[in-house]
């Protein structure tokens, strides 16, 4: 549906998991109210969690789009594409475009997501180094690609693409300025974190910590190789994967308080410092749940389940938003790695023949959990740490099913808002 | 008539026969890990055995997290599946169930779910004690207001 002049009820700004998220969860409570999306790339609704799949060449460009535009049409949604915001007036209640175009809204959620960092070097695609976040930056990459690629990060996400490409056939080498000890941003213990690197090493990646950033320079144009402290490494692409920053330049920080990560601060309700502006997904800070602490977490089911939350909130149904459990899913060479929740605290090892637990809990309540092996029923593990489940006696906690184990031990789990581990230590 | 797999734990004897149905029905093997229903064996809490399936949810956390949208909801018969086409593998919804409905079957790799055998499940078929019944949730209150009727006259008798 295309975009009318007319005031906006409900206007999103992004196109990706938050705003799906919303404008299936207000089309299922109102089918009429106007909903309108702005979003700055040309495409209809994707997520960039399917792009390593895509230049792996796994899936092809059709499957990205599973709904293309007749999502819009079909759920009565305005949508205007390829245009970027300029500007927000939280108080004027207006949205201002780059192209000089302005929309007045009721209620907003910006949803614009986050972008990787790429050094402002002029002309630096054109040399072959590249983020992996949108579409065309995987169409890039893909015109591009030679024999030998080098990605920059060894975090989720630069794992994620160096096993894609890696499985494509292609020599692959990561390198990140990090120590082993803080793999992974400290989701992973020392043994599993070098398990980790022994599973990319062992199927041909070539992994290269301890690199001084502030050392490494890229070469030639088109690339031929990085190098710095030692090291040189020949390759024909470079991909960048050390963090993404959120998508904000528009915001007036004044209006709309961003916290230190640059995301914007959000309340228990999805809402901004700004009333009626509500914001998710990959450009926010919200409340970790089990820390209680403000942070942005930029991952995909935080994404969908912070758009519902936004959109129940700003339909006028109160739903507190009880924070976000760091998690995330690895699919590394014939393992998966499972982490999720908070590593402070006591460690308990449970490691068996081709798999690795360790459970983390604090004051005998779990808040943490990693797992490399075979996969298993993850979310059961979420729900415990989300419940606070108490862990003692542990050993039932790693057969299957174990869920419905606790229940019958008479195992308490309390719908609190602040998480059961941190709650004795206050007493 | 929208049917679903009512479990009663109480009558399940842990003799595994669903799971050996469903592993046949789906991966032509008995293989009670390669099924979409698994039965808990609780030793100590009164040597209990639970079958545990994905229960087709109204609102399937599976199906919002798929960042692929390859998990849908037939309307008509309330079946959530996974479309193995447009799977990508990512285990994002493994993680999002909180009972163990997907499951990764390593053999073939691919993600599974419990769909109700398109209306026939054989684990309901093959269960000799009637702890897995494939009723209309209609059915299912009566039932279970039978029982739950049942059991407080046999309360109050005793209360003489």
């Amino acid at each position: 549906m295309s975009m009318g002049n007319m005031k906006k009820e409900i206007l999103i700004l992004g196109n990706s998991g938050v705003a799906l998220s919303a404008i299936r969860t207000i089309r299922k409570i109102d089918k009429k109210i106007n909903i309108a999306v702005i979003s700055k790339e040309g495409e209809p609704f994707y997520s960039p969690v399917l792009l390593p799949y895509y230049i792996q060449g796994k899936i092809p460009k059709c499957s990205l789009y599973p709904f293309g535009f007749e999502f819009y049409e079909k759920n009565t949604v305005e949508i205007l594409c390829g245009k970027k915001v300029q500007k927000v007036s939280g108080k004027s209640r207006k949205v201002l475009l780059e192209n000089g175009s302005e929309f007045a809204y009721e209620k907003l959620i910006i949803a614009t997501g986050a972008s990787p960092f790429i050094p402002p070097i002029p002309g630096i695609k054109n040399r072959g180094i590249f983020g992996l976040r949108t579409v065309e930056d995987a169409d890039l990459i893909l015109g591009h690609l030679g024999r030998r690629v080098v990605i920059v990060g060894a975090g989720a996400v630069g794992i994620g693409i160096a096993v894609a490409l890696r499985k494509k056939g292609l020599e692959v080498a990561i390198l990140d300025q990090i120590d082993i000890s803080q793999f992974l941003a400290g989701m992973v213990d020392l043994e599993i974190a070098q398990e980790i690197v022994k599973n990319l090493e062992e199927n041909g990646i070539e992994v290269f910590l301890n690199q001084n950033a502030l050392d490494m320079e890229f070469y030639g144009n088109p690339i031929q190789g990085i190098r710095g402290s030692g090291l040189n490494l020949k390759c024909d692409t470079a991909i960048l994967a050390t963090g993404v920053r959120p998508n904000l330049a528009f915001i007036d920080p004044h209006e709309i308080s961003l916290g230190s990560k640059g995301g914007i601060v959000v309340d228990d309700r999805m809402m901004s410092s700004c009333p009626d502006v509500y914001a998710g997904g990959d450009c926010v800070e919200a409340v970790n749940f089990i820390t209680g602490v403000k942070e942005n977490n930029p991952i995909w089911p935080n994404a969908v389940e912070q758009g519902k939350i936004a959109a129940l909130n700003l339909l006028g149904i109160p739903t507190v938003y009880r924070g976000f459990i760091k998690e995330n899913v690895i699919n590394l060479f014939d393992k998966v790695l499972f982490v999720a929740g908070e590593m402070r605290g006591e460690k308990k090892c449970c490691d068996e023949r081709q798999k690795l637990s360790r459970i983390i809990s604090q004051n005998g309540v779990i808040r943490g959990c990693q797992i490399l092996g075979a996969p298993e029923k993850y979310g059961m593990y979420l729900r415990m740490i989300q419940d606070g489940y108490e862990t003692d006696p542990l050993s039932p906690l790693f057969e299957k099913d174990f869920f419905w184990m606790s229940k019958w031990r008479g195992v308490k789990k309390r719908k609190n808002t602040v998480h059961q581990s941190l709650k004795k230590s206050r007493a | 008539m929208k049917r679903f797999i009512l479990v009663d734990y109480e009558k399940c004897h842990g003799c595994n026969s669903c799971t050996l149905a469903c592993s046949f029905a789906k991966t032509k093997e008995f293989n009670p890990t390669r099924a979409s229903v698994t039965i808990v064996h609780l030793p100590d809490q009164g040597n209990l055995t639970f079958p545990v399936l994905c229960q087709n949810c109204l609102e399937p956390p599976c199906l919002e997290v798929c960042p692929a949208q390859a998990i849908t909801r037939d309307e008509e018969s309330g079946v959530t599946s996974i479309n193995e086409k447009l799977c990508i593998g990512c285990k994002l919804c493994v993680m999002a169930c909180p009972i163990g409905g997907p499951w990764v079957d390593a053999r073939e790799s691919r993600i599974m779910k419990c769909d109700l055998c398109e209306g026939d499940p054989k684990c309901v078929k093959y269960c000799g004690f009637e702890a897995l019944q494939f009723v209309s949730a209609e059915e299912a209150a009566y039932k279970k207001r039978k029982e739950g009727a049942k059991k407080l006259s046999e309360l109050l008798k005793k209360q003489g």
